[in-house]
């Protein structure tokens, strides 16, 4: 008993010194120690290869090290909610993604609100996503492939990397904004879907520009269309779902840094700013493209905007569609 | 052919530049140091040397991936053999003659056949690999979700009347193993299944927390309860190298055991946990020595030694040529060749020639230095086992936490891991085989998801398993080797033949 009683004020102390000292104080000398980047997913995932080439920039403009630490789990719900409970002090900095605001919407109990739970520091980067079919498919464009899904409803097939995954949310988005209707096989991951895409068991499956592009050029997958305003570097003849007259279906996937509520203006700022400054970094930037990633920063307050409007706007779809846990 | 050659040569004029052998090297014997430690698997360890990479070629970078990848396999090995441990699915078939081979102190004999049946059996794999993987990408795409289901299938039934022990009591163990394994988020509806709220168990658990459990924990609470145990873990320690009986005995098994890995390995999410399975399965139906087999058969570990290293060489075949990881590890080889700004795809071998050969010659010179590190190795490594058994059994349980706490960096692993210890102390004593356990629990899970994906894919026809030609022979076979088990004749003889 003692003992507890002990280490609750030892703990008390240590927050105090933390998290209640005055911000401006703090912020000057920040960072004097290394800072942690929680990556909800696992290390050599998409969102761990975004967080660690900006992690090599942000180290490089801090002069501290920052540490990649992956809690990976449930979709990215534990370490977001992890990251709940970090101190908000600037040492421990997060890497939020389009996912958690599905989850955010799918999950009741996901345990965090990026907006409420989160400070905004600034979007990293924005991948697009495609709408993929087999090569042997009959359908050579984005208008053929809808027709042949309205002609037959429920025939067609879709993979996905899973339920409430984002491919399943953008699929549902797309069907909504199209009138159509596919059936939804769910896979472990999105990579085991491509195998199933290829071999034509599923007739398509909307992935991401990066992980789907190599397969495009060498033939063994066909890309219909790029769901997001602009057409993308690395597909670059693709054309975007708008320009085939397909509305309303902005499907990118985001990546971005945020730090629990409660961490100083200043430090929000100094991050902001040297995240802005990595992403100029042509070097760091060419390695993003590479990867079919867009370096996109922002303000804190562009980022908030942002994931205001991603999360109503899944909101919106998982309630049409009736996607659901359970 | 002559191509074929052109290439290969190129490749080792690449893996021979001094700078890729040191890595290579490298990578081997951090693999083998990894792979020897309980629990901590090559998954955690290419995850932390990731970043190492990031300043090296690209080449150097992928062949020291891929030699901590082959390496742990080699080192896991070690692990099962002496201390009853499977670091990995792969492995669990090697614990179960291997460790009773320790036990009569013959550790020396089946760590070196463990590596000459890895070195073999990688060796054939890599020439696979050389050779054939655009053809074998073909065929892997044949799989759909039926066929990875009879397939499954096929392979449980044939392990299911693993060595000793009753026959319903591995079928109990088997659903035992099925039940845990449906324990996190199911992929088809997203419902969490046995959670009780806790959101570290949505993706269900790991492997290694089980296997450390049941076998590691499990094992040492057992030893220590046991009078004749507490002094060291194996009185004796006879000869390290094995008999020309020892070699003769495996042979067979070792060819056998290739072929299935082989062609097992180029499966991606099921081939290399299912090699071991069957190989060893199938060398208990047909191995002329089958009744020693659960104690102590050197071609027990011969079989899935040689199944388990050809199908993770042969699993570099849907990673390069499809740029679709195979395995979570596999996945991580991927993202170090992203970061290196190298697309993984089809067309790798095209566009980098010098890194996809490089590889290719580097894997097999890998294997070549695995089992020039191994062998004298084997002496050291079996020497462990005369540690008194006070000093080891601390350090196995520490290195165990260690490595189940690695796996998600999550304290709950450890917990569970400690519970299912208490759970396989119990099974000890009623006799129960942990193995069927790991089974279920491995392939249980994964029959499930192919089975309702097939379902959805026809509209719910079931028929679809026999009328796709491939899912058809599987089952086939399936219901034959029932049928061989359930004829009387042939189980009297069966029995017959264990008891002796």
């Amino acid at each position: 008993m003692k003992i507890t009683k002990a280490l609750s004020v030892v703990a008390a102390a240590a927050a105090l010194s933390l998290g209640l000292t005055p911000g401006a104080s703090l912020a000057q000398d920040y960072p004097s120690k290394p800072i942690t980047f929680l990556v909800p997913y696992a290390a050599g995932g998409n969102g761990d290869i975004v967080a660690r080439i900006v992690a090599e920039g942000l180290q490089k403009r801090l002069g501290k090290p920052v540490v990649i630490d992956n809690r990976p789990g449930a979709g990215g719900n534990i370490g977001a909610a992890q990251g709940t409970r970090a101190a908000p002090d600037g040492y421990t900095i997060m890497l939020a993604t389009n996912t958690h605001a599905i989850n955010q919407n799918l999950f009741p109990d996901a345990g965090y609100d990026l907006l409420t739970d989160f400070a905004s520091v600034s979007l990293l980067t924005r991948t697009s996503t495609v709408l993929l079919v087999p090569s042997a498919s009959k359908a050579a464009s984005a208008k053929e492939f809808i027709d042949e899904a309205k002609a037959k409803p429920g025939a067609l097939n879709f993979g996905s990397g899973g339920n409430g995954t984002s491919g399943h949310a953008f699929m549902a988005l797309f069907m909504l904004k199209t009138d159509t209707d596919l059936t939804h096989i769910p896979y472990a991951g999105e990579a085991a879907s491509y195998t199933d895409l290829i071999a034509g068991r599923v007739q398509a499956v909307f992935g991401a520009v990066a992980s789907s592009s190599e397969m495009v050029k060498a033939g063994q997958l066909r890309a219909l269309a790029i769901a997001a305003p602009e057409r993308s570097a690395v597909l670059p003849d693709v054309p975007t779902l708008a320009e085939t007259g397909v509305e309303g279906v902005d499907a990118y996937m985001w990546q971005g840094i945020v730090v629990p509520k409660g961490v100083p203006e200043d430090i929000v700022a100094k991050l902001n700013t040297a995240v802005t400054e990595s992403l100029k970094d042509e070097a760091l930037r060419a390695k993003l493209t590479q990867q079919g990633l867009v370096a996109s920063p922002s303000t804190p307050q562009e980022f908030h905007s942002m994931i205001e409007t991603d999360l109503g706007r899944w909101g919106e779809v998982i309630k049409a569609a009736g996607i659901k846990i359970n | 052919m002559t191509d074929i050659w052109a290439n290969l040569m190129n490749g080792f004029a690449v893996a021979a530049e001094p700078i890729n052998l040191f890595y290579c090297f490298v990578g081997v014997t951090l693999g083998t140091l990894i792979g020897v430690l309980p629990g901590v698997g090559p998954l955690v360890t290419i995850a932390v040397l990731l970043p190492l990479t990031f300043g090296l070629p690209p080449e150097a970078a992928i062949i020291m991936l891929a030699g901590i990848y082959y390496g742990a396999a080699y080192g896991g090995s070690t692990t099962a053999i002496l201390v009853n441990i499977p670091g990995e699915t792969s492995s669990v078939m090697t614990c179960l003659d291997g460790h009773q081979m320790a036990r009569q102190g013959r550790a020396g004999p089946a760590l070196s056949i463990a590596a000459i049946s890895s070195f073999i059996a990688g060796c054939f794999g890599t020439l696979l690999i050389a050779g054939f993987a655009p053809p074998l990408t073909e065929l892997a795409l044949k799989f759909g979700p039926p066929e990875y289901f009879s397939m499954i299938l096929m392979a449980l039934v044939l392990t299911s009347v693993l060595s000793q022990g009753s026959l319903w009591k591995s079928v109990a163990m088997a659903f035992t193993g099925i039940l845990i394994g449906l324990v996190g988020t199911d992929i088809t509806s997203g419902v969490r299944r046995f959670t009780f709220g806790v959101p570290d168990l949505a993706d269900g658990i790991d492997f290694v927390v089980v296997a450390i459990g049941l076998f590691a924990i499990a094992d040492i609470v057992h030893n220590l309860g046991d009078a004749e145990n507490k002094d060291t873990m194996v009185s004796k320690i006879g000869r390290m190298m094995p008999s020309r009986r020892d070699l003769k005995d495996s042979f067979w098994a070792m060819v056998r055991g290739t072929g299935i890995g082989s062609l097992l390995g180029i499966l991606p999410g099921a081939g290399q946990s299912i090699a071991s399975f069957t190989s060893y399965a199938v060398e208990q139906k047909v191995n002329k020595n089958r009744a020693e087999f659960g104690k102590g058969a050197v071609a027990g570990v011969a079989a899935p030694e040689a199944a388990n290293n050809a199908a993770a060489q042969t699993a570099f075949i849907p990673t390069l040529t499809l740029g679709l990881p195979s395995s979570p590890t596999m996945a991580l080889v991927l993202g170090a060749l992203m970061i290196q700004g190298i697309a993984p795809g089809p067309r790798v071998i095209v566009d980098h020639p010098q890194l996809f050969w490089g590889l290719i010659a580097s894997m097999w010179i890998g294997n070549l230095m695995l089992v020039i590190l191994n062998l004298p190795m084997v002496g050291i490594w079996v020497r462990l086992l005369q540690v008194p058994y006070k000093w080891l059994y601390p350090a196995i349980l520490m290195f165990s936490c260690i490595g189940v706490y690695s796996v998600n960096n999550s304290g709950l692993g450890v917990a569970l891991a400690a519970l299912f210890g208490v759970v396989g102390y119990v099974f000890i004593k009623l006799k129960c085989e942990p193995a069927p356990l790991i089974l279920g629990f491995v392939l249980g899970p994964m029959i499930e998801d192919n089975f309702r994906r097939s379902m959805l894919l026809s509209r719910g026809d079931a028929t679809v398993f026999i009328t796709e030609p491939i899912s058809a022979m599987f089952i086939a076979i399936t219901f034959l080797a029932i049928a061989a088990m359930a004829l009387p004749s042939l189980r009297k003889t069966k029995e017959q033949a264990v008891q002796e």
